[in-house]
């Protein structure tokens, strides 16, 4: 009996026995596949190599943009919660469900709410639960400064058996909190001494700010996660139906009846994944109001709210997520505070590393503007925003799903492999930079490179050393050679102030005793000047001046001051035109003749020769006088002597019998109703017609509004406005690019598409595709005759500028009017006139003064600089 | 008038005791070596494993101080020993990781109470079922189950529940072995089930935790693998990597890049599985529950109650550890830390695990008289 005992008890441990090897069997023999592949999966490592992001130079190769190493400082909440007294204080406070009022309120009042932690009693923390009691003790410890070993057990003691509260127990906590804390405020200190002035008292109000960003991050997280729950898939596929469309309706209306909620499918929507733009429905519209009207904490509080009522109720969706969403989002996610650091800041952090726990330096390529020259042009970067982290979280998330798939499919391997390579190479992570304007963006392509990578294989090799097993080399970016001259742009800029200073004793010279009122209020203490300077062979923009200017430092430490100025903005790019308020419209005035000229020849060569009667002004309605800009009127005038002299009444009378539909087709074949084509401005080149105000992309402000033409409906209306139209002052507005480009096609027939970047940029813009106007060789070879006349023959507009000869300036004068402020000066042309090279335009605007009394003297002035040499150098 | 020879007298001693023990012993203890080779330092030679496994002989050569009959006699004594360093454990123990298992020796080194309450709790138990033959009734075994549950309560609030959830199969084994009527005993049997609720309420959040990460093993997330799965996760990737054939000695990556925790001790397993393979694995397990049957098989050979009862729980004893200790590493059971005596690295496991065989074979080579010759004969 005893011995069959003994056998059967015997036999039991065979059956276990076999159970084990059974197992063994399964896991060694039957998965083996799987496991060798999970076991090299963990063994994976990766290291990132950077690349450089490529330079800009102008065309000289003076370096407009570069990489320069720098150190940023860096925010992990995760650490800065364990080690920091603040963190301490707020993380032990929210466990006990109390309302700390953030981390900037824990440091300062530090010594009151760290007095009501350190009179919890163990029965306090009790409901907490084992872990997250052992959690609340260990922040205990560490705002009482009782981090050392020796404390443990005693603390432990307190927690099982005590009953007193912490500071009773423990009456050194008391003074070890207000060590702690006078340590924090002192550090804290000198760290924003050492920031600068910017940063005092600002570092930990800007720390929470971060943390609330995570803590946001961390519900939204959580309830997709939950969502996936539900729906038996990743948080990433339900992202993916939450995109739009009838998947997202279907979608949200399920989890409402799944979780019993009150709110609407759109408030759901809006919390879990919002849409804008297109895919938005009003309710999606009037949700996302509703949820941006919250500030941070008050949409935390919310999301708050839906997840414990979910792990209250659904415990199977949303059990354990919060948690494992705040240890991959804390431990993970790294904030840049700071960049650039100098010497001293880096010596502190790198030294005093305990001192300062969660704030990491980090050593990276940051991006310098040596020249800052041309910000609006050059452009600048920024900072990975929250969509494209967004972004490549779902990316992480869909790869690191796939890798856990043992047998993938064809497709599904297609795609590991892919965003694999996406992800170590080209996915932009949070802690890199793109572009953001100027040719930082629009060449981000180009300029930006990519991530080299070393996967090896730990204790891949035979002797223990990692097996390196895939290998990319990083791809620095390409760089960018601009057609920009940087010596010119800044000899022009200095021309500019001195025009204007000499203008003043100019004017003083011509008018000694009674100067008109006009140039009474000319104030050359703030020039408003565009200058575009157009190659003719490349069709490269070695100038685009604008002034005034501003600097990047302006930009970013007054950006609230420059944006503020409405008129005379140095913000708006006065060479390209857009984004002008209503005194700074950019008529092309007496500028724009040359085009009805040539439209007028096209049509009848002979107008060449029609006279018409100038008597200072004309009625063409009763009560209607347009007035010519000769007080006394030129008399009998030919087109030669009308473009000469820039006379209004004859150009009226051309356009009166010429009729609108000539200056039309000319104007629209000329590209005057659109962008001038620069890289930076994109529109649809193969569109009837552009909508200038939201038409473009790109860096859409540079020219936004500007370059327009009216309808030929519009113009054939009435002869008052088709007269108007004729001397560029209803209907058409145009850059000084605009106009440069205009004079080109007048100097060589072509219709240049301006182009910043010479070479590197991966091809040629968009041409035209529309049909440019021709001229015949005689009807270029007359306006020319009678735009050097406008320079070099007594009484042409800007002979008194005394041009050198062997300069053949072509050039013409315009005065535009704006309403309610004084006029504009303009001097277009080309030169030289045998062999056009160059054209140009100026615009200054709201002198109240002719072209001839300023904007020429500013291309003589220009032209007359060492630094232009190289233009009239280059024609030889 | 001479009496024997001495060789004479050894032959005798171990023609009477369960010989094949100590070749099956050896034999562990040679894979336990060159395991803990594998697993030491930049593979070097494990001198302090040299030491235990001289600690093991020594206590078991201790057993041999004491006639079997004296062992006998001086069983309640050795129980009442081994609970009162228990209780000192919880006084002045020296606690590592929330526990108090050691005591502080000499010299800085520690000894595990709990491993000697084993060896005393086999020798109580046969002690009393060999004086209470033949239990009927609950209430009979009411007694030894209190004996049983003091030196556990006592393991249990160290905390160490692995070592205080071996006494459960080892009581129920011992109980079976003294003939307690299957009508009672398998209410013993649902007793465990019928007090798991109650457990399951009593015990730490980080042990419902492993009982919860054992039970989704399958689905959990990289951050619960990174988190409280990591232990099951690496000795699964160890053991199914080894494949039928393994990596080789010291080859094993999980081994070598020291990224399978605890693998000198509770989790050395895997360490034989990934480096010998599932053919190693398996001849491995044979050869270790190999020394638990062959105790059990011994032991049906003597009539005498006490020796009967201690040899078998001496082989319970390995086997129990067997299937938990290697039961755990393969997922079979929740986590719980318990070394594999002879194998694992601990000093006070070793030293048991000397005693307890040493006392199989004293008790043994008792002239008591057979049953039979044939073993697990009816």
């Amino acid at each position: 009996m005893k011995a069959l005992r003994l056998r059967r008890l015997a036999y039991l441990f065979l059956c276990i026995l076999m159970l084990l090897i059974g197992r063994l069997f399964q896991l060694q023999v039957k998965e083996h596949d799987y496991w060798v592949q999970e076991a090299r999966n963990s063994r994976l490592d990766r290291a990132s190599i950077p690349f450089q992001r490529g330079r800009i130079l102008d065309r000289n190769g003076t370096v407009l943009a570069m990489d320069k190493p720098s150190y940023d400082l860096y925010f992990r909440y995760r650490d800065f919660r364990r080690g920091h007294i603040a963190g301490q204080l707020h993380e032990a406070l929210a466990m006990m469900g109390m309302d700390s009022g953030g981390l900037d309120r824990c440091l300062e009042l530090g010594e009151e709410l760290g007095a009501h932690c350190l009179q919890w009693t163990p029965a306090d923390l009790r409901p907490l639960g084992s872990r997250r009691g052992d959690d609340l003790i260990f922040y205990l410890r560490g705002m009482a400064d009782m981090q050392a070993s020796q404390w443990r057990l005693e603390v432990q003691d307190w927690q099982e058996h005590g009953t007193l509260p912490f500071h009773e127990r423990f009456p050194m906590a008391v003074d070890g909190l207000r060590r702690r804390l006078a340590d924090a405020r002192r550090e804290l200190q000198l760290l924003e001494d050492l920031l600068g002035l910017d940063w005092r008292g600002q570092l930990m109000p800007r720390l929470e700010e971060r943390r609330q960003v995570l803590e946001h991050m961390v519900l939204r997280r959580s309830l997709q996660e939950a969502a996936g729950r539900a729906f038996g898939v990743s948080a990433s596929t339900v992202r993916a139906r939450l995109q739009g469309g009838s998947t997202r309706a279907e979608t949200l209306n399920t989890l409402r009846t799944r979780w019993n909620l009150e709110a609407s499918a759109a408030a759901l929507g809006a919390l879990l994944a919002p849409v804008d733009g297109e895919q938005a429905g009003a309710d999606d519209r009037s949700a996302n109001e509703f949820l941006d009207a919250m500030d941070l904490s008050e949409q935390s509080a919310l999301f708050d709210g839906y997840l414990s009522q979910l792990e209250q109720s659904y415990p199977d969706d949303a059990g354990g997520i919060r948690r494992d969403q705040t240890y991959r989002v804390h431990r993970f996610r790294v904030i840049a505070m700071v960049r650039d650091l100098d010497f001293e800041l880096v010596d502190l952090l790198a030294q005093q590393a305990e001192d300062y726990p969660g704030l990491y330096l980090h050593e990276l390529a940051r991006r310098i503007y040596p020249q800052d020259l041309a910000p609006l042009l050059v452009g600048n970067t920024r900072l990975v925003g929250e969509r494209e982290a967004e972004q490549y979280q779902m990316t992480l998330d869909r790869f690191l799903e796939l890798r856990r798939v043992f047998d993938r499919e064809p497709a599904e391997e297609a795609e590991f492999r892919q965003l694999r390579h996406q992800l170590w190479s080209n996915t932009l992570r949070p802690d890199e930079t793109l572009g953001a304007s100027g040719i930082e963006r629009v060449y981000e392509e180009q300029l930006r490179g990519s991530r080299g990578y070393l996967q090896v294989l730990e204790g891949g090799e035979e002797d223990g050393r990692p097996l390196e097993l895939l290998f990319s080399a990083p791809r620095d970016g390409s760089d960018i050679v601009l057609s920009f001259d940087v010596a010119m742009e800044r000899a022009a800029r200095r021309v500019v102030q001195k025009v204007y200073r000499d203008t003043v004793v100019r004017l003083g010279d011509l008018f000694p005793e009674t100067p008109p009122k006009a140039f009474m209020e000319f104030d050359p203490r703030r020039p408003r000047v565009g200058f575009a300077l157009l190659d003719l062979q490349t069709g490269g923009t070695p100038i685009l001046t604008s002034v005034p200017n501003f600097t990047r430092a302006q930009y970013r430490e007054e950006f609230e001051a420059l944006h503020a100025i409405k008129t005379g903005s140095p913000l708006r790019h006065r060479a390209l035109g857009g984004g002008y308020p209503g005194v700074e419209i950019p008529y092309p005035g007496s500028t724009f003749k040359p085009l009805v000229a040539a439209a007028a020849l096209a049509e009848d060569p002979d107008l060449w020769n029609r006279q018409y009667d100038c008597q200072a002004f004309i009625s063409p309605a009763p009560g209607v006088t347009l007035k010519c800009d000769s007080k006394y009127g030129h008399g009998e005038i030919g087109m030669r002597e009308a473009l000469k002299r820039s006379c209004n009444v004859y150009f009226y009378l051309l356009a009166r019998d010429l009729g609108p539909e000539s200056i039309h087709r000319y104007a629209y074949g000329l590209g005057f109703d659109r962008p001038t084509g620069l890289e930076l401005v994109r529109f649809d080149p193969e569109a009837e017609q552009v909508d200038l105000w939201k038409g473009l992309s790109g860096d859409a402000r540079l020219e936004r509004g500007a370059n327009f033409l009216t309808d030929y409906e519009d113009i054939d209306r009435s002869n008052i406005r088709l007269m108007r139209t004729a001397i560029g002052q209803v209907g058409v507005q145009a850059s000084p690019l605009q106009m440069a480009r205009f004079y080109g096609w007048l100097a060589t027939g072509n219709l240049l598409t301006p182009r910043l970047v010479l070479s590197g940029g991966g091809g040629s813009p968009a041409e035209s595709a529309r049909h440019v106007p021709t001229m015949s060789h005689q009807s270029r070879e007359r306006i020319v005759d009678a735009l050097l006349a406008v320079s070099y023959e007594p009484n042409g507009t800007a002979v008194r500028t005394d041009f050198p000869e062997e300069w053949q300036i072509v050039g013409k004068t315009g005065t535009a009017q704006v309403g309610g402020g004084a006029t504009h000066a303009w001097f277009t042309g080309y030169f030289p006139a045998d062999e056009p090279r160059y054209a140009f335009a100026v615009l200054c605007e709201n002198t109240g003064l002719h072209g001839g009394q300023i904007a020429s003297f500013v291309l003589k002035e220009f032209l007359e600089s060492p630094e232009a040499g190289s233009l009239f150098t280059s024609t030889e | 008038m001479r009496g024997p020879s001495l060789r004479i007298r050894l032959f005798g001693f171990f023609k009477r005791t369960c010989w094949p023990v100590l070749p099956l012993t050896a034999l562990i203890l040679a894979f336990g070596f060159v395991v803990q080779w594998s697993v030491s330092p930049e593979l070097q030679m494990p001198s302090g494993h040299v030491i235990r496994i001289l600690a093991l002989g020594f206590f078991g050569l201790m057993a041999f101080i004491l006639p079997a009959k004296r062992w006998r006699s001086q069983a309640f004594l050795f129980y009442v020993l081994a609970v009162l360093p228990l209780i000192w454990v919880l006084v002045a123990g020296r606690e590592t990781n929330h526990s108090r298992r050691w005591i502080d020796l000499f010299g800085g080194f520690k000894l595990q109470p709990s491993e000697f309450m084993k060896v005393a709790m086999v020798l109580a138990l046969a002690r009393w079922f060999a004086d209470h033959p033949r239990p009927a009734r609950l209430s009979d075994v009411v007694k030894p189950g209190l004996m049983v549950a003091i030196p556990a309560f006592l393991i249990l609030i160290e905390p160490d529940l692995g070592t205080a959830l071996v006494f459960v199969p080892l009581f129920l084994a011992m109980t079976w072995m003294a003939g307690l009527p299957w009508k009672s005993f398998r209410w013993l049997l649902l007793l465990p089930a019928m007090v798991a609720p109650i457990g399951w309420m009593v015990i730490q959040d980080y042990q419902k935790e492993r009982i919860l990460t054992w039970w989704h093993q399958d689905e959990l997330s990289p951050e619960e693998i990174a988190a409280e799965g990591y232990h099951l996760h690496h000795a699964k990737l160890a053991v199914g990597s080894g494949g039928l054939t393994g990596y080789g000695w010291g080859q094993g990556p999980e081994n070598r890049l020291d990224r399978l925790p605890e693998r000198h001790n509770d989790f050395v397993f895997p360490v034989i599985a990934e480096e010998y393979g599932f053919l190693g694995a398996s001849g491995f397990l044979l050869l270790y529950a190999s020394l638990g049957i062959t105790l059990l098989a011994f032991a049906s050979r003597y009539r005498d109650p006490f020796a009967r009862y201690l040899i078998a729980g001496v082989g319970v004893h390995f086997l129990v550890h067997l299937s938990l200790n290697v039961g755990v590493t393969l997922g079979v059971w929740p986590t719980t830390g318990l070394p594999l005596p002879m194998v694992s690295f601990g000093g006070s496991s070793m030293m048991a695990s000397g005693l307890a065989l040493g006392l199989a074979v004293v008790v043994g080579a008792t002239r008591a008289p057979l049953f039979s010759n044939r073993a697990f004969e009816a």
